[in-house]
Protein backbone atom coordinates (compact mmCIF):
# COMPACT_ATOMS: atom_id res chain seq x y z
CA UNK A 1 0.00 0.00 0.00
CA UNK A 2 2.72 2.45 0.90
CA UNK A 3 4.03 2.36 -2.64
CA UNK A 4 0.87 3.94 -3.98
CA UNK A 5 0.51 6.65 -1.38
CA UNK A 6 0.82 9.55 -3.82
CA UNK A 7 4.57 9.23 -4.10
CA UNK A 8 6.52 12.45 -3.98
CA UNK A 9 9.96 11.21 -4.84
CA UNK A 10 11.35 9.26 -7.81
CA UNK A 11 9.03 6.48 -8.59
CA UNK A 12 9.09 3.18 -10.39
CA UNK A 13 5.89 2.21 -12.22
CA UNK A 14 7.18 -1.23 -13.10
CA UNK A 15 7.14 -2.26 -9.44
CA UNK A 16 3.35 -1.89 -9.17
CA UNK A 17 0.92 -4.76 -9.45
CA UNK A 18 -2.57 -4.21 -10.85
CA UNK A 19 -4.08 -3.48 -7.47
CA UNK A 20 -1.50 -0.89 -6.61
CA UNK A 21 -1.92 0.61 -10.03
CA UNK A 22 -5.66 0.75 -9.44
CA UNK A 23 -5.26 2.69 -6.23
CA UNK A 24 -2.93 5.09 -7.99
CA UNK A 25 -5.71 5.54 -10.53
CA UNK A 26 -8.39 5.98 -7.86
CA UNK A 27 -6.39 8.61 -6.04
CA UNK A 28 -5.45 10.72 -9.04
CA UNK A 29 -8.20 10.31 -11.60
CA UNK A 30 -10.44 13.25 -10.68
CA UNK A 31 -7.49 15.51 -10.12
CA UNK A 32 -5.87 14.77 -13.48
CA UNK A 33 -9.23 15.21 -15.24
CA UNK A 34 -9.51 18.61 -13.58
CA UNK A 35 -6.11 19.61 -14.94
CA UNK A 36 -7.15 18.59 -18.46
CA UNK A 37 -10.46 20.37 -18.14
CA UNK A 38 -8.65 23.56 -17.26
CA UNK A 39 -7.05 23.40 -20.69
CA UNK A 40 -9.75 21.97 -22.96
CA UNK A 41 -12.93 22.87 -21.08
CA UNK A 42 -14.57 19.53 -21.80
CA UNK A 43 -15.08 16.88 -19.11
CA UNK A 44 -15.68 14.02 -21.54
CA UNK A 45 -12.49 14.67 -23.43
CA UNK A 46 -10.65 15.20 -20.18
CA UNK A 47 -11.78 11.78 -18.97
CA UNK A 48 -10.72 10.10 -22.20
CA UNK A 49 -7.30 11.70 -22.08
CA UNK A 50 -6.67 10.68 -18.50
CA UNK A 51 -7.80 7.11 -19.13
CA UNK A 52 -5.51 6.94 -22.16
CA UNK A 53 -2.69 8.26 -20.03
CA UNK A 54 -3.17 5.47 -17.49
CA UNK A 55 -3.40 2.83 -20.20
CA UNK A 56 -0.12 4.12 -21.65
CA UNK A 57 1.50 4.11 -18.23
CA UNK A 58 0.52 0.51 -17.65
CA UNK A 59 1.51 -0.75 -21.06
CA UNK A 60 4.87 1.00 -21.00
CA UNK A 61 5.53 0.69 -17.29
CA UNK A 62 8.75 -1.23 -17.90
CA UNK A 63 10.26 1.52 -20.00
CA UNK A 64 8.89 4.70 -18.43
CA UNK A 65 11.47 6.40 -16.26
CA UNK A 66 10.06 8.97 -13.87
CA UNK A 67 12.79 11.24 -12.58
CA UNK A 68 10.52 13.76 -10.91
CA UNK A 69 7.65 12.86 -8.55
CA UNK A 70 4.68 10.87 -9.81
CA UNK A 71 2.42 13.87 -9.25
CA UNK A 72 4.58 16.17 -11.34
CA UNK A 73 5.01 13.54 -14.05
CA UNK A 74 1.29 12.75 -14.26
CA UNK A 75 0.25 16.41 -14.25
CA UNK A 76 2.74 17.31 -16.96
CA UNK A 77 1.77 14.31 -19.11
CA UNK A 78 -1.97 14.90 -19.11
CA UNK A 79 -1.61 18.64 -19.62
CA UNK A 80 0.61 18.05 -22.61
CA UNK A 81 -1.87 15.54 -23.95
CA UNK A 82 -4.67 18.08 -23.56
CA UNK A 83 -2.64 20.79 -25.29
CA UNK A 84 -1.67 18.47 -28.13
CA UNK A 85 -5.24 17.48 -28.64
CA UNK A 86 -6.31 21.08 -28.71
CA UNK A 87 -3.70 21.77 -31.34
CA UNK A 88 -4.89 18.87 -33.42
CA UNK A 89 -8.55 19.73 -33.03
CA UNK A 90 -8.46 23.15 -34.55
CA UNK A 91 -5.55 25.34 -35.46
CA UNK A 92 -7.65 28.46 -35.51
CA UNK A 93 -9.06 27.68 -32.14
CA UNK A 94 -5.54 27.36 -30.86
CA UNK A 95 -4.76 30.92 -31.88
CA UNK A 96 -7.72 32.21 -29.99
CA UNK A 97 -6.57 30.41 -26.90
CA UNK A 98 -3.08 31.79 -27.33
CA UNK A 99 -4.49 35.31 -27.60
CA UNK A 100 -6.46 34.78 -24.42
CA UNK A 101 -3.39 33.45 -22.74
CA UNK A 102 -1.55 36.68 -23.38
CA UNK A 103 -4.13 38.73 -21.61
CA UNK A 104 -4.25 36.49 -18.60
CA UNK A 105 -0.61 35.60 -18.44
CA UNK A 106 -0.49 36.43 -14.73
CA UNK A 107 -2.35 33.19 -14.07
CA UNK A 108 0.09 31.22 -16.12
CA UNK A 109 3.08 31.83 -13.95
CA UNK A 110 4.48 28.39 -13.43
CA UNK A 111 4.88 28.54 -9.66
CA UNK A 112 1.37 29.73 -9.08
CA UNK A 113 0.06 27.12 -11.45
CA UNK A 114 1.73 24.19 -9.73
CA UNK A 115 0.68 25.57 -6.38
CA UNK A 116 -2.92 25.62 -7.47
CA UNK A 117 -2.69 22.15 -8.99
CA UNK A 118 -1.33 20.78 -5.76
CA UNK A 119 -4.04 22.50 -3.81
CA UNK A 120 -6.67 20.74 -5.91
CA UNK A 121 -5.03 17.39 -5.35
CA UNK A 122 -5.03 17.95 -1.62
CA UNK A 123 -8.65 19.09 -1.63
CA UNK A 124 -9.90 16.18 -3.72
CA UNK A 125 -7.91 13.73 -1.63
CA UNK A 126 -9.25 15.22 1.57
CA UNK A 127 -12.84 15.08 0.32
CA UNK A 128 -12.50 11.50 -0.87
CA UNK A 129 -11.03 10.54 2.47
CA UNK A 130 -13.98 11.85 4.45
CA UNK A 131 -15.98 9.06 6.08
CA UNK A 132 -18.43 7.58 3.58
CA UNK A 133 -21.64 9.18 4.85
CA UNK A 134 -19.98 12.54 5.40
CA UNK A 135 -18.57 12.46 1.90
CA UNK A 136 -22.03 11.73 0.50
CA UNK A 137 -23.49 14.65 2.40
CA UNK A 138 -20.72 16.93 1.25
CA UNK A 139 -21.02 15.93 -2.40
CA UNK A 140 -24.78 16.43 -2.35
CA UNK A 141 -24.29 19.83 -0.73
CA UNK A 142 -22.32 20.90 -3.81
CA UNK A 143 -25.44 20.66 -5.90
CA UNK A 144 -27.09 24.07 -5.96
CA UNK A 145 -30.57 22.57 -6.30
CA UNK A 146 -30.42 20.67 -3.01
CA UNK A 147 -31.04 22.19 0.40
CA UNK A 148 -30.11 20.54 3.68
CA UNK A 149 -33.65 19.28 4.10
CA UNK A 150 -33.44 17.64 0.64
CA UNK A 151 -30.13 16.00 1.50
CA UNK A 152 -31.53 14.76 4.79
CA UNK A 153 -34.54 13.25 3.03
CA UNK A 154 -32.43 11.66 0.33
CA UNK A 155 -30.10 9.96 2.79
CA UNK A 156 -32.76 9.19 5.36
CA UNK A 157 -31.06 11.14 8.15
CA UNK A 158 -32.05 14.19 10.17
CA UNK A 159 -31.26 17.75 9.14
CA UNK A 160 -29.15 18.11 12.26
CA UNK A 161 -27.04 15.17 11.19
CA UNK A 162 -26.54 16.80 7.80
CA UNK A 163 -25.41 19.98 9.55
CA UNK A 164 -23.07 18.01 11.75
CA UNK A 165 -21.50 16.33 8.72
CA UNK A 166 -21.12 19.65 6.94
CA UNK A 167 -19.49 21.26 9.96
CA UNK A 168 -17.00 18.41 10.28
CA UNK A 169 -16.32 18.42 6.53
CA UNK A 170 -15.55 22.13 6.52
CA UNK A 171 -13.27 21.78 9.49
CA UNK A 172 -11.37 19.03 7.75
CA UNK A 173 -11.11 20.84 4.42
CA UNK A 174 -10.15 24.04 6.11
CA UNK A 175 -6.86 22.54 7.13
CA UNK A 176 -6.13 22.01 3.45
CA UNK A 177 -7.29 25.47 2.44
CA UNK A 178 -5.28 27.16 5.15
CA UNK A 179 -1.95 26.58 3.45
CA UNK A 180 -3.17 27.30 -0.06
CA UNK A 181 -4.78 30.59 0.91
CA UNK A 182 -1.32 31.82 1.77
CA UNK A 183 -0.35 31.26 -1.81
CA UNK A 184 -3.35 33.13 -2.97
CA UNK A 185 -2.51 36.14 -0.86
CA UNK A 186 1.11 36.17 -1.93
CA UNK A 187 0.12 36.70 -5.50
CA UNK A 188 -2.89 38.87 -5.34
CA UNK A 189 -2.80 40.94 -2.22
CA UNK B 1 -7.01 20.55 17.68
CA UNK B 2 -7.26 24.26 17.57
CA UNK B 3 -10.17 25.20 19.83
CA UNK B 4 -10.92 28.36 17.89
CA UNK B 5 -11.40 26.43 14.72
CA UNK B 6 -14.07 24.30 16.28
CA UNK B 7 -16.02 27.35 17.35
CA UNK B 8 -16.73 28.48 13.80
CA UNK B 9 -20.47 28.59 13.15
CA UNK B 10 -20.43 27.29 9.59
CA UNK B 11 -24.15 27.43 9.25
CA UNK B 12 -24.10 31.16 9.96
CA UNK B 13 -21.35 31.64 7.40
CA UNK B 14 -23.25 29.68 4.78
CA UNK B 15 -26.24 31.87 5.53
CA UNK B 16 -24.18 34.99 4.94
CA UNK B 17 -22.90 33.69 1.62
CA UNK B 18 -26.44 33.05 0.46
CA UNK B 19 -27.37 36.71 1.01
CA UNK B 20 -27.28 39.42 -1.70
CA UNK B 21 -23.92 41.12 -2.09
CA UNK B 22 -24.72 44.38 -0.24
CA UNK B 23 -25.95 42.61 2.84
CA UNK B 24 -23.11 40.10 2.63
CA UNK B 25 -20.48 42.83 2.81
CA UNK B 26 -22.00 44.49 5.84
CA UNK B 27 -22.50 41.20 7.64
CA UNK B 28 -18.91 40.28 6.93
CA UNK B 29 -17.73 43.46 8.66
CA UNK B 30 -19.28 42.27 11.92
CA UNK B 31 -17.45 38.96 11.95
CA UNK B 32 -14.53 38.06 14.18
CA UNK B 33 -11.16 37.89 12.39
CA UNK B 34 -11.01 34.08 12.32
CA UNK B 35 -14.59 33.98 11.09
CA UNK B 36 -13.68 36.28 8.25
CA UNK B 37 -10.95 33.94 7.14
CA UNK B 38 -13.28 30.99 7.39
CA UNK B 39 -15.86 32.84 5.33
CA UNK B 40 -13.34 33.48 2.59
CA UNK B 41 -12.32 29.86 2.59
CA UNK B 42 -15.90 28.77 2.38
CA UNK B 43 -16.56 31.19 -0.45
CA UNK B 44 -13.56 29.88 -2.31
CA UNK B 45 -14.69 26.30 -1.85
CA UNK B 46 -18.25 26.94 -2.90
CA UNK B 47 -17.41 29.00 -5.97
CA UNK B 48 -14.96 26.44 -7.30
CA UNK B 49 -16.62 24.97 -10.37
CA UNK B 50 -13.54 23.02 -11.35
CA UNK B 51 -13.62 21.20 -8.06
CA UNK B 52 -17.36 20.57 -8.21
CA UNK B 53 -17.02 19.17 -11.72
CA UNK B 54 -14.11 16.92 -10.87
CA UNK B 55 -15.83 15.48 -7.80
CA UNK B 56 -18.76 14.38 -9.91
CA UNK B 57 -16.62 12.15 -12.12
CA UNK B 58 -17.23 8.46 -11.56
CA UNK B 59 -13.78 7.14 -10.79
CA UNK B 60 -14.91 3.54 -10.39
CA UNK B 61 -16.59 3.49 -13.77
CA UNK B 62 -13.52 5.06 -15.35
CA UNK B 63 -11.29 2.45 -13.76
CA UNK B 64 -13.46 -0.36 -15.08
CA UNK B 65 -13.10 1.03 -18.56
CA UNK B 66 -9.36 1.47 -18.20
CA UNK B 67 -8.91 -1.95 -16.70
CA UNK B 68 -10.73 -3.44 -19.65
CA UNK B 69 -8.17 -1.86 -21.93
CA UNK B 70 -5.13 -2.95 -19.99
CA UNK B 71 -6.45 -6.34 -18.90
CA UNK B 72 -6.77 -8.12 -22.23
CA UNK B 73 -3.59 -10.07 -22.82
CA UNK B 74 -5.00 -13.60 -23.12
CA UNK B 75 -4.70 -15.99 -26.07
CA UNK B 76 -7.01 -14.17 -28.41
CA UNK B 77 -9.82 -12.70 -26.42
CA UNK B 78 -12.94 -11.69 -28.23
CA UNK B 79 -12.89 -8.56 -26.17
CA UNK B 80 -12.58 -7.79 -22.52
CA UNK B 81 -15.57 -6.00 -21.22
CA UNK B 82 -16.45 -4.94 -17.73
CA UNK B 83 -19.57 -4.29 -15.69
CA UNK B 84 -22.77 -2.48 -16.51
CA UNK B 85 -21.90 -1.24 -19.96
CA UNK B 86 -20.32 -4.51 -21.05
CA UNK B 87 -23.61 -6.06 -22.00
CA UNK B 88 -24.32 -3.25 -24.39
CA UNK B 89 -20.86 -3.31 -25.85
CA UNK B 90 -21.11 -7.06 -26.25
CA UNK B 91 -24.47 -6.74 -27.93
CA UNK B 92 -23.12 -4.10 -30.27
CA UNK B 93 -20.04 -6.16 -31.08
CA UNK B 94 -22.13 -9.18 -31.83
CA UNK B 95 -24.24 -7.11 -34.17
CA UNK B 96 -21.20 -5.80 -35.98
CA UNK B 97 -19.41 -9.12 -36.04
CA UNK B 98 -22.69 -10.78 -36.87
CA UNK B 99 -22.90 -8.84 -40.11
CA UNK B 100 -19.41 -9.72 -41.27
CA UNK B 101 -19.61 -13.27 -40.07
CA UNK B 102 -22.83 -13.74 -41.95
CA UNK B 103 -21.10 -12.85 -45.20
CA UNK B 104 -18.29 -15.24 -44.41
CA UNK B 105 -20.80 -17.84 -43.40
CA UNK B 106 -22.64 -17.60 -46.70
CA UNK B 107 -19.45 -18.16 -48.65
CA UNK B 108 -18.46 -20.98 -46.43
CA UNK B 109 -21.68 -22.87 -46.10
CA UNK B 110 -21.15 -24.59 -49.43
CA UNK B 111 -17.91 -26.06 -48.11
CA UNK B 112 -19.49 -27.80 -45.15
CA UNK B 113 -20.25 -31.14 -46.59
CA UNK B 114 -19.19 -33.64 -43.98
CA UNK B 115 -21.47 -32.26 -41.27
CA UNK B 116 -25.06 -31.04 -41.40
CA UNK B 117 -25.76 -27.39 -40.66
CA UNK B 118 -26.15 -26.67 -36.98
CA UNK B 119 -29.81 -25.81 -37.29
CA UNK B 120 -30.64 -29.00 -39.20
CA UNK B 121 -28.44 -31.14 -37.01
CA UNK B 122 -29.99 -29.93 -33.79
CA UNK B 123 -33.56 -29.64 -35.06
CA UNK B 124 -36.08 -31.05 -32.61
CA UNK B 125 -33.49 -31.47 -29.87
CA UNK B 126 -34.96 -31.65 -26.37
CA UNK B 127 -33.31 -32.60 -23.09
CA UNK B 128 -33.47 -36.32 -22.39
CA UNK B 129 -34.78 -36.15 -18.81
CA UNK B 130 -37.35 -33.98 -17.06
CA UNK B 131 -37.34 -32.09 -13.77
CA UNK B 132 -38.30 -34.53 -11.03
CA UNK B 133 -39.53 -34.32 -7.48
CA UNK B 134 -38.93 -37.17 -5.06
CA UNK B 135 -41.55 -37.06 -2.32
CA UNK B 136 -41.25 -38.11 1.30
CA UNK B 137 -42.62 -41.56 0.46
CA UNK B 138 -40.09 -42.02 -2.33
CA UNK B 139 -42.54 -41.43 -5.14
CA UNK B 140 -41.12 -39.71 -8.25
CA UNK B 141 -43.20 -36.98 -9.88
CA UNK B 142 -42.55 -35.01 -13.05
CA UNK B 143 -42.70 -31.35 -12.16
CA UNK B 144 -44.03 -29.94 -15.45
CA UNK B 145 -47.12 -32.15 -15.25
CA UNK B 146 -47.59 -31.46 -11.55
CA UNK B 147 -50.66 -29.37 -10.86
CA UNK B 148 -50.94 -29.65 -7.16
CA UNK B 149 -49.78 -32.20 -4.67
CA UNK B 150 -50.17 -32.60 -0.92
CA UNK B 151 -47.57 -34.06 1.39
CA UNK B 152 -48.55 -36.21 4.36
CA UNK B 153 -48.35 -33.30 6.77
CA UNK B 154 -50.81 -31.25 4.76
CA UNK B 155 -48.30 -29.03 2.99
CA UNK B 156 -49.52 -28.22 -0.50
CA UNK B 157 -47.07 -28.02 -3.35
CA UNK B 158 -48.03 -26.25 -6.53
CA UNK B 159 -46.53 -24.42 -9.46
CA UNK B 160 -46.80 -20.66 -9.28
CA UNK B 161 -45.39 -18.78 -12.27
CA UNK B 162 -43.07 -21.68 -12.92
CA UNK B 163 -41.76 -21.84 -9.35
CA UNK B 164 -42.55 -24.89 -7.23
CA UNK B 165 -44.11 -23.44 -4.13
CA UNK B 166 -44.48 -25.06 -0.72
CA UNK B 167 -47.29 -23.70 1.38
CA UNK B 168 -48.00 -25.11 4.83
CA UNK B 169 -51.70 -25.72 5.43
CA UNK B 170 -52.00 -24.09 8.81
CA UNK B 171 -49.99 -21.18 10.10
CA UNK B 172 -46.24 -20.78 9.80
CA UNK B 173 -43.96 -23.61 8.92
CA UNK B 174 -43.97 -25.41 12.28
CA UNK B 175 -44.25 -29.18 12.39
CA UNK B 176 -45.09 -31.50 15.21
CA UNK B 177 -41.75 -32.24 16.73
CA UNK B 178 -42.04 -36.00 16.72
CA UNK B 179 -39.84 -37.97 14.35
CA UNK B 180 -37.87 -36.80 11.38
CA UNK B 181 -39.08 -34.02 9.15
CA UNK B 182 -40.53 -35.06 5.80
CA UNK B 183 -37.86 -34.58 3.16
CA UNK B 184 -38.30 -33.82 -0.52
CA UNK B 185 -35.66 -33.80 -3.24
CA UNK B 186 -35.88 -31.77 -6.42
CA UNK B 187 -33.72 -32.99 -9.28
CA UNK B 188 -33.05 -30.63 -12.17
CA UNK B 189 -31.35 -32.51 -15.02
CA UNK B 190 -29.28 -31.07 -17.83
CA UNK B 191 -31.27 -28.79 -20.08
CA UNK B 192 -33.45 -27.08 -17.43
CA UNK B 193 -33.55 -24.33 -14.86
CA UNK B 194 -36.07 -24.56 -12.01
CA UNK B 195 -37.08 -22.26 -9.19
CA UNK B 196 -38.59 -23.17 -5.87
CA UNK B 197 -40.14 -21.43 -2.86
CA UNK B 198 -39.57 -23.24 0.43
CA UNK B 199 -42.11 -23.35 3.25
CA UNK B 200 -40.35 -20.49 5.10
CA UNK B 201 -40.54 -18.25 2.02
CA UNK B 202 -36.91 -18.71 1.02
CA UNK B 203 -36.51 -18.54 -2.77
CA UNK B 204 -34.25 -20.98 -4.55
CA UNK B 205 -33.08 -21.14 -8.17
CA UNK B 206 -31.49 -24.32 -9.46
CA UNK B 207 -29.23 -24.32 -12.48
CA UNK B 208 -29.13 -27.28 -14.88
CA UNK B 209 -27.71 -30.54 -13.48
CA UNK B 210 -28.38 -29.62 -9.84
CA UNK B 211 -30.42 -30.93 -6.96
CA UNK B 212 -31.65 -29.86 -3.54
CA UNK B 213 -32.98 -31.85 -0.56
CA UNK B 214 -35.07 -29.95 1.94
CA UNK B 215 -37.70 -30.48 4.63
CA UNK B 216 -41.26 -30.01 3.44
CA UNK B 217 -41.64 -27.84 6.53
CA UNK B 218 -38.77 -26.51 8.53
CA UNK B 219 -38.85 -27.64 12.11
CA UNK B 220 -38.65 -24.49 14.16
CA UNK B 221 -36.68 -25.99 16.99
CA UNK B 222 -33.34 -26.11 15.26
CA UNK B 223 -31.67 -24.47 12.30
CA UNK B 224 -33.13 -24.56 8.80
CA UNK B 225 -31.01 -26.96 6.80
CA UNK B 226 -30.97 -27.93 3.13
CA UNK B 227 -28.50 -29.92 1.01
CA UNK B 228 -27.47 -29.02 -2.52
CA UNK B 229 -25.42 -30.23 -5.44
CA UNK B 230 -24.59 -28.36 -8.66
CA UNK B 231 -25.35 -24.64 -8.79
CA UNK B 232 -28.02 -23.02 -6.65
CA UNK B 233 -28.91 -19.40 -5.87
CA UNK B 234 -30.71 -18.57 -2.62
CA UNK B 235 -32.68 -15.62 -1.37
CA UNK B 236 -33.04 -16.62 2.23
CA UNK B 237 -36.00 -15.38 4.24
CA UNK B 238 -34.55 -13.46 7.13
CA UNK B 239 -35.15 -15.05 10.53
CA UNK B 240 -32.59 -14.36 13.22
CA UNK B 241 -33.81 -17.14 15.47
CA UNK B 242 -33.45 -19.90 12.94
CA UNK B 243 -30.18 -19.82 11.06
CA UNK B 244 -30.28 -21.20 7.53
CA UNK B 245 -27.58 -23.70 6.67
CA UNK B 246 -26.75 -25.03 3.23
CA UNK B 247 -24.77 -28.26 3.05
CA UNK B 248 -22.86 -28.43 -0.20
CA UNK B 249 -22.08 -31.76 -1.86
CA UNK B 250 -19.76 -32.25 -4.81
CA UNK B 251 -20.86 -34.73 -7.49
CA UNK B 252 -20.95 -38.37 -6.49
CA UNK B 253 -21.79 -37.58 -2.86
CA UNK B 254 -25.29 -38.48 -1.76
CA UNK B 255 -27.12 -35.41 -0.44
CA UNK B 256 -29.13 -37.50 2.02
CA UNK B 257 -26.74 -40.03 3.44
CA UNK B 258 -23.17 -38.76 3.38
CA UNK B 259 -21.26 -35.95 5.06
CA UNK B 260 -21.32 -32.58 3.34
CA UNK B 261 -18.19 -31.29 1.61
CA UNK B 262 -18.77 -27.85 3.08
CA UNK B 263 -21.47 -25.77 4.68
CA UNK B 264 -22.70 -22.23 4.23
CA UNK B 265 -24.35 -20.61 7.22
CA UNK B 266 -26.65 -17.80 6.33
CA UNK B 267 -27.93 -14.70 8.04
CA UNK B 268 -30.80 -13.59 5.76
CA UNK B 269 -29.18 -13.01 2.48
CA UNK B 270 -28.88 -13.81 -1.23
CA UNK B 271 -26.01 -15.88 -2.47
CA UNK B 272 -24.93 -18.49 -4.98
CA UNK B 273 -23.22 -21.84 -4.47
CA UNK B 274 -21.70 -23.79 -7.31
CA UNK B 275 -20.25 -27.27 -6.96
CA UNK B 276 -20.09 -29.02 -10.32
CA UNK B 277 -16.69 -30.53 -9.67
CA UNK B 278 -14.12 -30.59 -6.88
CA UNK B 279 -14.26 -26.84 -6.48
CA UNK B 280 -17.02 -25.17 -4.49
CA UNK B 281 -17.71 -21.51 -5.30
CA UNK B 282 -19.74 -19.47 -2.85
CA UNK B 283 -20.69 -16.00 -4.06
CA UNK B 284 -22.47 -13.46 -1.89
CA UNK B 285 -24.83 -10.90 -3.46
CA UNK B 286 -26.35 -9.27 -0.36
CA UNK B 287 -26.23 -9.71 3.40
CA UNK B 288 -23.67 -11.92 5.04
CA UNK B 289 -22.80 -15.62 5.08
CA UNK B 290 -20.28 -17.84 6.79
CA UNK B 291 -18.50 -20.45 4.69
CA UNK B 292 -17.53 -23.51 6.73
CA UNK B 293 -15.05 -25.96 5.26
CA UNK B 294 -14.98 -29.32 7.06
CA UNK B 295 -11.69 -28.37 8.69
CA UNK B 296 -10.16 -25.00 9.43
CA UNK B 297 -11.53 -21.57 10.12
CA UNK B 298 -14.91 -20.49 8.74
CA UNK B 299 -14.76 -17.55 6.34
CA UNK B 300 -17.11 -14.60 6.60
CA UNK B 301 -18.24 -13.18 3.26
CA UNK B 302 -19.33 -9.62 2.56
CA UNK B 303 -21.34 -8.68 -0.53
CA UNK B 304 -19.41 -9.22 -3.77
CA UNK B 305 -17.06 -11.67 -2.10
CA UNK B 306 -16.45 -15.12 -3.45
CA UNK B 307 -14.86 -18.08 -1.70
CA UNK B 308 -13.25 -20.75 -3.84
CA UNK B 309 -12.80 -23.98 -1.94
CA UNK B 310 -10.90 -26.95 -3.34
CA UNK B 311 -12.25 -30.11 -1.75
CA UNK B 312 -9.14 -32.11 -2.62
CA UNK B 313 -6.60 -29.78 -1.04
CA UNK B 314 -8.89 -28.13 1.50
CA UNK B 315 -7.63 -24.71 0.46
CA UNK B 316 -10.11 -21.83 0.44
CA UNK B 317 -9.45 -18.39 -1.01
CA UNK B 318 -11.53 -15.26 -0.76
CA UNK B 319 -11.69 -12.73 -3.56
CA UNK B 320 -13.66 -9.68 -4.58
CA UNK B 321 -15.85 -10.08 -7.64
CA UNK B 322 -18.98 -8.61 -9.15
CA UNK B 323 -21.65 -10.95 -7.79
CA UNK B 324 -24.04 -10.06 -10.58
CA UNK B 325 -21.77 -11.84 -13.03
CA UNK B 326 -22.10 -15.05 -11.06
CA UNK B 327 -25.83 -14.97 -10.43
CA UNK B 328 -27.18 -13.80 -13.78
CA UNK B 329 -27.51 -17.41 -14.95
CA UNK B 330 -30.99 -17.33 -13.41
CA UNK B 331 -32.14 -15.17 -16.30
CA UNK B 332 -29.91 -17.09 -18.75
CA UNK B 333 -27.43 -14.24 -18.97
CA UNK B 334 -23.85 -15.34 -19.11
CA UNK B 335 -20.94 -13.10 -18.23
CA UNK B 336 -17.59 -14.51 -19.28
CA UNK B 337 -14.40 -13.07 -17.95
CA UNK B 338 -11.61 -14.93 -19.71
CA UNK B 339 -13.66 -18.10 -19.71
CA UNK B 340 -11.99 -20.91 -21.62
CA UNK B 341 -13.90 -22.56 -24.43
CA UNK B 342 -13.56 -25.83 -22.49
CA UNK B 343 -15.41 -24.33 -19.53
CA UNK B 344 -17.99 -22.71 -21.80
CA UNK B 345 -18.57 -26.06 -23.53
CA UNK B 346 -19.17 -27.72 -20.15
CA UNK B 347 -21.67 -25.02 -19.30
CA UNK B 348 -23.52 -25.42 -22.61
CA UNK B 349 -23.58 -29.19 -22.19
CA UNK B 350 -25.39 -28.74 -18.90
CA UNK B 351 -27.65 -25.95 -20.00
CA UNK B 352 -28.85 -27.64 -23.21
CA UNK B 353 -28.20 -31.30 -22.42
CA UNK B 354 -25.93 -31.72 -25.42
CA UNK B 355 -22.54 -33.33 -26.02
CA UNK B 356 -19.69 -31.20 -27.23
CA UNK B 357 -16.31 -32.53 -28.32
CA UNK B 358 -13.22 -30.79 -29.64
CA UNK B 359 -11.54 -31.69 -32.91
CA UNK B 360 -8.34 -30.21 -31.59
CA UNK B 361 -7.21 -29.86 -27.98
CA UNK B 362 -5.76 -26.39 -28.51
CA UNK B 363 -9.25 -25.03 -29.18
CA UNK B 364 -10.14 -25.63 -25.54
CA UNK B 365 -7.76 -22.88 -24.52
CA UNK B 366 -9.46 -20.13 -26.50
CA UNK B 367 -10.74 -17.53 -24.06
CA UNK B 368 -13.89 -15.49 -24.20
CA UNK B 369 -14.67 -12.27 -22.40
CA UNK B 370 -18.14 -11.07 -23.19
CA UNK B 371 -21.69 -10.98 -21.94
CA UNK B 372 -24.32 -12.87 -23.83
CA UNK B 373 -27.79 -14.20 -23.46
CA UNK B 374 -28.32 -17.96 -23.63
CA UNK B 375 -30.89 -18.40 -26.36
CA UNK B 376 -33.58 -21.02 -25.93
CA UNK B 377 -32.25 -23.13 -28.80
CA UNK B 378 -28.70 -24.43 -28.63
CA UNK B 379 -28.31 -24.04 -32.42
CA UNK B 380 -28.84 -20.26 -32.18
CA UNK B 381 -26.30 -20.11 -29.40
CA UNK B 382 -23.68 -21.97 -31.42
CA UNK B 383 -24.28 -19.72 -34.39
CA UNK B 384 -23.71 -16.68 -32.19
CA UNK B 385 -20.44 -18.14 -31.04
CA UNK B 386 -19.37 -18.84 -34.62
CA UNK B 387 -19.81 -15.16 -35.30
CA UNK B 388 -16.85 -14.41 -33.09
CA UNK B 389 -14.72 -15.87 -35.86
CA UNK B 390 -12.67 -18.10 -33.59
CA UNK B 391 -14.30 -21.48 -34.03
CA UNK B 392 -17.05 -23.15 -35.97
CA UNK B 393 -19.29 -26.07 -35.10
CA UNK B 394 -20.43 -29.17 -36.91
CA UNK B 395 -23.13 -31.60 -35.83
CA UNK B 396 -22.98 -35.36 -36.38
CA UNK B 397 -25.63 -37.61 -34.85
CA UNK B 398 -26.77 -34.75 -32.59
CA UNK B 399 -23.24 -34.50 -31.24
CA UNK B 400 -21.56 -31.12 -31.52
CA UNK B 401 -17.97 -30.90 -32.69
CA UNK B 402 -15.82 -27.80 -32.28
CA UNK B 403 -13.62 -27.09 -35.31
CA UNK B 404 -11.05 -24.40 -35.99
CA UNK B 405 -12.49 -21.52 -37.93
CA UNK B 406 -10.01 -21.62 -40.81
CA UNK B 407 -10.84 -24.84 -42.68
Amino acid sequence: MSKTKAPDGPFNLASLDVREFESLFQQHYQWLCLLCYKINGNWNEAEDLVQEFFVRCWQKRESIVIRESWNAFAARSVKNAALNQLQKNDIRHKHEIAAQDNTTSVNERPDQDTGEDERYLRLITAINQLPEQRRKVFLLSRRPDLRYTDIAAQLGISVNTVKMHMRLSYQELRKVLETSLLFFYLFFK
Amino acid sequence: MDPEQNDIDWEKLEGILAKPEQERISLKEQLLPQEKIALEQLEQLQADELLTGALQLDTQHAWNKTQALIGGVSVKPVRTIHHAWKKWVAAACFLVLGGTAWLLWRNRSAEIVQGQSIQQGMAGHTPSAKVQLITATGQTLEVDSLRQFSEKDGTTIYLQQGAMTYRPENGPSVTNNAGDALMNTLIVPRGYLQSLVLSDGTKVWLNADSRISFPVRFRMEEERRVSVQGEVYFEVKHDEQWPFIVSVYTPGHDTQNSIADAEVQVMGTSFNVKAYNNTIYTTLATGSVLFRPPAGKPLQLSPDNQVTYKTQTGVSTLQKISSEDFTSWRSDDLVMDKMSLAELAGLLERRYDVQISFSNESLKKIEYSAALHLTSQVADMLENLEQTGLVRFAVRDKKIIVLPFEK
